[in-house]
């Protein structure tokens, strides 16, 4: 199948549109407006429905209502809007929804930039919303990848009935490159969405509700346990990564996203001046992936985490390294998008400043 | 011997856990019967809201989806833009409604959405104890105007018929009570009408239904009716705000 | 739901079958008088002698003989207590 040159938000929303998803709700913010314009020229193309909504609240609240109907939806945004759908992400986890979300990172805290961040790892993985629960992050690193996770997306959402977050940033959703949309064909085998509430007479006469109210404590309790049930078997089977040049490395890059594309650079320049440098590229943020660390960390000295943020993934690295090497952390926020040369001399000073 | 009034079949068996006399219960009946009466139960999905009819759900003989507060219109579209060919329905209250879900309601009534909205407004918040709502009354003591609603910073109430009256994509809004037999009857009449633009798919249909709140309003059921008649009514006259069929 | 006793009899001289039938599931009764309220002809009371399963004095028709069979009073009540057959 021939490869089309593409935007990255177009990209994805072309992608969800492979997947079989026939609604989006949405409004727009800076840097992923293409997503909701895409939706709107094409969904009608195919018999799906583009609502742009008064707000992110109304938008992520409109998922929840589709979700339920049994469809697959999309919604995306950006930071500051996805700080306003926690409450419905919560919602959708805890009614067991699937849906998908995209979140193309702009720098905050705050109205902030509209420049490329990665300060919503936290808000991502490890929560965002109120309460117990998770939401399975993907993140992709180039456009094809978006392409190939968004996807996947909405199988992982169908199959464990829980919301699923593409984490992307400014870079990723602006850039343009080429990418495959070959015809979509699930996964994995999927069940049924008998749970849907598409009238009594569907079922018969069985009520179909659907709710995240839980009044008794050992009710919500058990309820809980039950998604997290979901969440062990996430980490068990959906943990995505890539080593890069780890075999021999002093030193492992860690990175996702548009910043593990430039340490593959710098990797490249290291490679040049004789320095032994790995990259370990985590794909799913939650569940992270731990194993990842364990295979790497007998035969490296030390990590070096590059963040396009003030450090959020570093706490994760720590658990995951559990004091076994030192870890160093380079970061740029704000917008601020890194060089290779920079992670090289932070590589450089790791490595006691020999350049050759 | 024929039926004169039965229990309607669009309520399912459980014992509802409303107060003594809280007009929430006469409204789930006039809403249950009319979906019983169009032949559209089967077809119906409830969206229920936060507030004292949190557990609509139990009581509506038909599929549910529960909102957070206010959203209950935008979960509505949600469900609607994916099954059209259902009778989509919001309950709310007027917390739910005119507070913190006015983006929402405002919004669906914009965009004209095919569902029909149940407005129980009873000047209060009841579930959460007795604050004070948008549409309490100027003077109406409640626990968060304990001198009563003043109109120097706190306000004059909202009319939400009157204002989603103006959104041009509306078809039908109406303000009803059911706090005598004859407003029961119109009420329901106004109800059936709602339900069946939305079976007719000729847009967003309100019905305003004034409502009593006797245990925060800290009087009997029965004295409550009278304060709906005396005080609620002239605050918010009853009648068809917009009717794009043009009846009265 | 549940049926309860049927209200009190009628006077002898009237035809059973002539008056209407007023149920009451007297269990989900919370004692609100709406009923009692709206009653054209006030024949209903809440019966102070006795408690319901809820703890409520439940209401009940005192003379049926005067009922019209209107079903006002099934209408109103908000439990959906009353069944009106006529």
């Amino acid at each position: 199948m021939a490869k089309k040159l593409m935007k990255g938000n177009e990209a994805i929303a072309a992608a969800a549109i492979n997947a079989g998803c026939r609604f989006f709700f949405g409004y727009p913010i800076t840097p992923q407006n293409e997503i909701p314009e895409y939706m709107s020229r094409e969904l009608p193309k195919v018999g799906g429905t583009y609502v742009q909504a008064e707000s992110e609240v109304a938008a992520i609240n409109m998922v929840y209502g589709a979700a339920g109907a049994g469809a697959r939806v999309l919604t995306s945004s950006s930071s500051p809007g996805i700080s306003l759908m926690q409450e419905g992400i919560s919602y959708i986890a805890g009614a067991e929804l699937p849906c998908v979300l995209v979140n193309i990172m702009r720098a905050g805290p705050g109205l902030g930039g509209v420049q490329p961040a990665q300060a919503d790892y936290f808000q991502a993985t490890k929560g965002g919303g109120h309460g117990d629960y998770r939401v399975l992050v993907l993140a992709p690193a180039n456009l094809q990848e978006a392409v190939d996770l968004t996807q996947l997306a909405f199988d992982l959402a169908d199959k464990y009935r829980n919301p699923v977050l593409v984490l992307a940033d400014g870079m990723i959703g602006q850039l343009m490159e080429p990418v495959e949309l070959s015809p979509y064909r699930p996964a994995f085998a999927l069940p049924p969405k008998d749970w849907a509430t598409t009238g009594t007479v569907h079922s018969g006469g069985r009520q179909r509700v659907i709710n995240s109210l839980y009044l008794y404590p050992d009710q919500f309790e058990n309820h809980i346990r039950a998604l997290f049930r979901k969440y062990t078997e996430m980490e068990r089977t959906e943990v995505r990564y890539e080593l890069y040049n780890c075999d021999e490395a002093d030193v492992v890059i860690v990175a996702y996203g548009t910043t593990s594309r430039i340490a593959r650079s710098t990797i490249e320049k290291c490679r040049r001046l004789g320095l032994r440098v790995g990259l370990l590229r985590p794909i799913t943020l939650y569940p992270f992936p731990l194993v990842a660390f364990d295979q790497v960390v007998e035969r490296t000295r030390a990590f070096l985490v590059v963040e396009m943020s003030m450090g959020q993934m570093l706490d994760d690295v720590k658990i995951a390294v559990a004091g076994r090497r030192p870890i160093s952390f380079y970061g740029r926020t704000g917008g601020i998008v890194p060089t290779s040369e920079e992670i090289l001399k932070q590589v450089q000073e790791l490595l006691g400043g020999h350049g050759a | 011997m024929k039926i004169v009034y039965e229990k309607s079949r669009g309520l399912t068996d459980v014992p509802m856990h409303y107060c003594p006399g809280c007009t929430h219960g006469i409204i789930h009946k006039l809403v249950a019967e009319t979906l019983v009466e169009l032949d559209v139960l089967g077809r119906t999905v409830a969206v229920a809201p936060v507030g004292c009819a949190v557990f609509a759900y139990e009581y509506f003989n038909c599929d549910a989806q529960e909102a957070a507060h206010g959203r209950a219109p935008a979960v509505a579209t949600g469900i609607k833009r994916v099954l059209p060919d259902n009778i989509v329905f919001t309950y709310q209250g007027d917390g739910d409604l005119a507070s913190i879900g006015m983006a929402e309601i405002v919004h669906a009534a914009m965009r004209g959405e095919n569902i029909t909205v149940v407005f129980v407004n009873n000047a209060i918040y009841g579930m959460t104890g007795g604050q004070m709502a948008p549409t309490t009354l100027v003077g109406q003591p409640t626990t968060t105007s304990p001198l009563g609603r003043s109109r120097l910073g706190q306000g004059a109430p909202l009319r939400v018929c009157e204002m989603l009256a103006t959104i041009e994509a509306t078809a039908y809004i109406a303000r009803v009570s059911v706090h005598t037999i004859p407003r029961l009857n119109a009420a329901k009449r106004s109800l059936k009408k709602a339900f069946q633009m939305q079976v007719d798919n000729k847009g967003f249909s309100l019905v305003e239904v004034l409502s009593t709140c006797p245990t925060n309003w800290g009087l009997s059921p029965v004295d409550a009716l009278r304060w709906v008649e005396q005080n609620m009514i002239p605050a918010y006259p009853l009648g068809v705000y917009k009717d794009i069929e043009g009846g009265t | 739901m549940q049926a309860s006793p049927p209200s009190p009899p009628a006077s002898p001289d009237k035809q059973k079958s002539a008056l209407p039938e007023v149920i009451f599931a007297e269990n989900l009764c919370k004692g609100c008088e709406l009923c009692v309220t709206v009653c054209p002809t006030k024949i209903l009371k809440l019966d102070t002698t006795r408690v319901n399963i809820r703890g409520y004095n439940p209401a009940i028709v005192y003379n049926l003989a005067e009922c019209s069979g209107c079903g006002s009073c099934a209408k109103i009540c908000p439990d959906s207590v009353i069944t009106v057959r006529r």
